[in-house]
């Protein structure tokens, strides 16, 4: 499937496009408030031409909102929203762009495939109305289902198709007409996790193929790395960080992105001792101390409450007693065996530590165990409140 | 697409600043628009009332009229009397058809269901009329049949019983509707964890699903009793004959009085509405408590209750139901083909000359048929559009003060069709509109908005808003959204709408009945017309003619597959 989607994408974008040339997309500063609530507070990020970005946060964060937002579907209340040199929406001078008028493709969560149509109908909707001749239209919708892997289902009714159908149906109704500019909502969240990685390969074929600037929104910490050039990580309406997917994996800005990008270890304590570059030692209670990198901020001093966090991935533990001085010792309370790894939950005095390993050597609960946390996988930030009030 | 903004554009551009402003000053007049229609229509004739009720004149008059004689007082008493009654057998039928239908084993109950709704669809005129056949006093069949048995004149139906048992009978399907959808919604395992504590299945279906179910029942009682309370078709059938007036009756004998007593007529009225304000907040309070007791689509499909050997008694329970409801129709159509009534059916009597009668000869009945089919077909497109336009400005753009159109919309559903009627007679009495078909039909528009609204709003609602937005991203247009997406999916359901509305319609006596003059006789006026003044076997031609047109909807409507594309 995917050698076909492949050879006939290539085959097809050499023959129809003169890529569509792709656009940046620049967001400024933007609001979005419902009434007293504010949904959207103060956003920034720049995507450059033909690139990917993806919004990611938990549900509630503002993401689909700022997407809907770029797409024209909601009006903001402050900021600025450019497509290459093109401003779509500016708060200060009044321009408001009509969503018909941005010339994007957009793919929705439910994939909104209208239900009274054909196949055909709803891929060729953006041609139609665009007044493209009717013989340009059918060609062009025979091109990009082709492209999207539907050949010679232009007849079908849109109302009976699979949930993978709909969604490649929805795919090549946000491409048809070649926008600078292609939308993601949730596009994968709908499908089983076999057709998710398979669809998430082909997106990134398409997009090389045709070259569109592309904004996706996702909850999939996974999904985002794999599809993005560029991830914005988003809370409470404001981003907690921006940058690309290795970096925003490796160094998590905020104690929020350090827990959405899997650090389920977090732990409280203080600065104990402070080392030259950014190494801290934490105490984090019951007489267990911890070192760790120093995030972001003024520089940490001695008593300084914070918070420590790191991956289950990253612990790594040892049955034997003793042989590491550097190790902490524990007990481990339950390991579940989950096949491609255990996963443990170990007790440290008074303190709960998650750990996954690789499933060479089981360790029984009940039973004691050393565990070693490497410190530049360990990320310390000031404690929440503390970040709060200074900015 | 090489559009650059600002520099050099001389005229304001709509997505420029100035340009919004023209943009905004246009929403704010299609508001105005909406607003001002709403206000003309619901409000105006509303106020039209209060003021010839409240002038000190009318107030004057109406005491005196009040004092003076007990007609007012009788009328009273007689409408809460045949609410009540009318209530009591309603209430009792409905629940205990909806419980059968929903919750037992009754054979056929399948069958039963739909035919338990026939009363809905059909007129309580021409039911009054078949129960007039049946049980006057001197020539109802019932009295005839039974005389040796009972003696003369066992049954009157020209009594505030006989008034209350036909509303009793005509009303039910409503009881039993709301009752059955709440019976249909309740979470299953509810019943079940009581049958698992021990109890049986009577003390389940009285202490777990009949409480659980409550409010939607009692909800559906005062609904029942305030529309009783307003009706007109009935009690004027009924109650003309042994002098037994309501009060919409009543407001009608002082409208046409010499002159017309507008003062009394309104002071009633202004009472009728806000009895009926009062209950129908009463009712939506009740009703908004419901969503305790139900659980949304899991599946279950509740276990019905084996009642044994009793599931026969039901069946034929349900079955003497449709027996009171079919069997005045066989009556009234062997009366419709009898030259001459006499109190028993005639072979050699049988004729079709009564259809031929109200078909091409009786002026009344002709312009009656006429009549309410112009109104109902063009008053049932006009309603569907307004509707349509209204719940997509609600759901579908950004207008501002979108969100009060619905309960401005609602505000008709405490009007009885008697007081709208009055208040439109009085709104126009005196302009060129007064005597018009038209201002019958907008009194019916009106009078029918609220159900309109809430039917095609949440038919609109429905569709997700993700299949017009995609329409948008994909470069159309809101206009074009709306017609080549929205539209064609909402299409089932505005065909049913409109032939709910046409039905309501064809049949509507209230309002019509105070804002007729010669020539704009409905069909349902044209249908009491003819009782008073024609042989029973006109009327009852004229009344089989009406009912099979009502049929012939309700099976049209049974066709449209409903909840297709919902996405």
């Amino acid at each position: 499937m995917l050698q076909e989607v492949v050879s006939s994408s290539k085959a097809v974008a050499q023959k129809t496009s003169a890529k569509a040339k792709a656009v940046s997309v620049d967001v400024r500063g933007l609001v979005k408030r419902y009434g007293s609530v504010v949904g959207v507070a103060g956003v920034d990020f720049h995507l450059e031409a033909g690139k990917t970005a993806t919004l990611l946060g938990p549900s509630g964060c503002g993401k689909t909102t700022t997407l809907r937002c770029i797409a024209g579907l909601e009006i903001p209340n402050e900021g600025r929203i450019g497509f290459g040199d093109r401003t779509v929406y500016d708060s200060q001078t009044g321009i408001v762009m009509e969503p018909e008028q941005r010339n994007i493709g957009m793919v929705f969560q439910s994939y909104a495939i209208w239900p009274h149509m054909t196949v055909a109908g709803n891929v060729g909707y953006p041609l139609k109305v665009r007044k493209a001749p009717k013989g340009e239209i059918a060609e062009r919708v025979n091109e990009i289902l082709t492209l999207v892997g539907l050949s010679e289902m232009e007849t079908r009714p849109a109302s009976n198709l699979s949930g993978g159908q709909q969604q490649r149906v929805a795919l090549a109704r946000a491409l048809v007409h070649q926008p600078r500019i292609v939308l993601f909502d949730e596009p994968l969240s709908n499908l089983d996790a076999n057709l998710r990685e398979r669809m998430r390969a082909e997106l990134l074929l398409l997009q090389a193929e045709l070259g569109f600037t592309a904004i996706y929104v996702t909850h999939d910490q996974e999904e985002a790395m794999a599809l993005s050039d560029k991830v914005v990580v988003m809370n409470k309406g404001e981003v907690e960080q921006t940058g690309n997917p290795i970096e925003v994996f490796q160094d998590p800005a905020t104690l929020f992105a350090a827990r959405f990008l899997g650090c389920s270890n977090t732990l409280s304590g203080e600065v104990a001792e402070t080392f030259r570059e950014s190494s801290v030692l934490v105490d984090i209670g019951s007489g267990v101390r911890i070192k760790g990198n120093w995030q972001r901020g003024d520089s940490p001093r001695v008593g300084d409450v914070v918070e420590v966090a790191f991956r289950p991935q990253v612990v790594s533990l040892d049955a034997r007693n003793g042989h590491n001085p550097e190790a902490l010792t524990g007990q481990v309370i339950t390991a579940a065996f989950l096949g491609h790894s255990i996963d443990y939950t170990i007790k440290v005095g008074e303190l709960i530590v998650r750990a996954e390993t690789s499933p060479d050597i089981f360790i029984t609960a009940g039973s004691s165990a050393e565990i070693v946390v490497p410190e530049r996988h360990v990320y310390v930030y000031r404690s929440e409140d503390t970040v709060r009030s200074q900015v | 697409m090489s559009r650059t903004e600002g520099k050099t554009v001389d005229i304001p551009s709509i997505w420029s600043a100035e340009g919004r402003v023209l943009a905004q000053a246009s929403r704010w007049g299609l508001t105005g628009v909406i607003y001002g229609l709403l206000t003309l229509c619901v409000i105006y004739p509303l106020a039209m009332i209060f003021l010839a009720a409240f002038t000190e004149d009318g107030i004057v008059a109406a005491i005196n009229e009040i004092v003076s004689s007990d007609r007012v007082l009788v009328a009273l008493w007689n409408t809460l009397l045949t609410s009540v009654i009318g209530v009591i057998i309603a209430g009792v039928l409905g629940v205990s058809l909806a419980w059968l239908v929903g919750r037992t084993n009754m054979p056929f109950k399948r069958v039963l269901d739909p035919l338990n709704l026939i009363p809905f669809y059909l007129s309580s005129v021409v039911g009054a009329i078949c129960w007039q056949i049946l049980a006057s006093p001197r020539s109802g069949l019932l009295n005839v049949w039974l005389q040796p048995l009972l003696g003369p004149g066992f049954f009157n139906i020209y009594t505030v019983w006989g008034i209350g048992f036909v509303l009793g009978i005509y009303y039910s399907p409503y009881v039993y509707l709301f009752t059955l959808g709440s019976l249909q919604s309740m979470d299953a395992s509810l019943e079940e964890a009581s049958r698992a504590s021990g109890a049986s299945t009577l003390q389940t279906a009285s202490r777990i699903t009949l409480p659980l179910s409550s409010p939607a029942i009692l909800s559906a009682w005062l609904l029942v009793f305030v529309s009783c309370m307003g009706i007109f078709g009935v009690p004027i059938i009924l109650g003309l004959p042994g002098r037994v007036n309501t009060l919409s009756t009543l407001m009608y004998s002082y409208i046409n009085d010499y002159p017309a007593n507008f003062s009394v007529t309104a002071v009633i009225g202004t009472f009728l509405f806000v009895v009926t304000l009062a209950l129908t907040i009463v009712q939506m309070r009740v009703l908004s408590k419901r969503r305790f007791t139900t659980i949304t689509g899991k599946g279950y499909k509740p276990r019905t209750v084996d009642l044994g050997k009793w599931r026969f008694a039901a069946l034929g329970a349900n079955l003497l139901y449709l027996v009171l409801v079919v069997g005045p129709l066989v009556a009234l159509l062997l009366v419709s083909l009898q030259d001459i009534w006499t109190g028993a059916f005639d072979l050699a009597r049988l004729t079709l000359r009564n259809y031929e009668i109200v078909l091409f000869e009786d002026m009344t009945a002709k312009r009656g048929l006429s009549n309410s089919l112009i109104i109902a077909t063009l008053g049932a497109t006009i309603a569907t559009v307004v509707c349509l336009l209204l719940s997509l400005v609600m759901q579908r753009t950004r207008l501002p003060l979108r969100e009060g159109i619905y309960p401005f919309s609602m505000v008709p559903v405490a009007i009885p069709g008697v007081v709208l009627g009055v208040g439109y007679l009085i709104a126009v009495v005196g302009t060129p509109l007064y005597g018009t078909l038209w201002v019958i039909m907008i009194a019916y528009i009106i009078n029918y908005l609220p159900t309109g609204v809430r039917n095609i709003d949440s038919l609109v609602q429905s569709i997700s808003h993700e299949l017009d937005e995609s329409a948008r991203t994909s470069g159309a247009s809101w206009g074009k959204a709306m017609t080549s997406i929205i539209f064609p999916i909402c299409i089932p359901g505005l065909v049913s709408a409109w032939i709910l509305m046409f039905v309501t319609f064809i049949r509507e006596v209230s309002a019509s009945m105070m804002l007729f003059t010669y020539g704009t006789e409905t069909m349902s006026i044209a249908l009491i017309r003819i009782t008073e003044t024609s042989p029973w076997g006109v009327a009852a031609a004229f009344g089989v003619l009406q009912t099979v047109l009502l049929l012939g909807c309700v099976a049209i409507l049974r066709l449209i597959p409903v909840g297709q594309a919902k996405n």
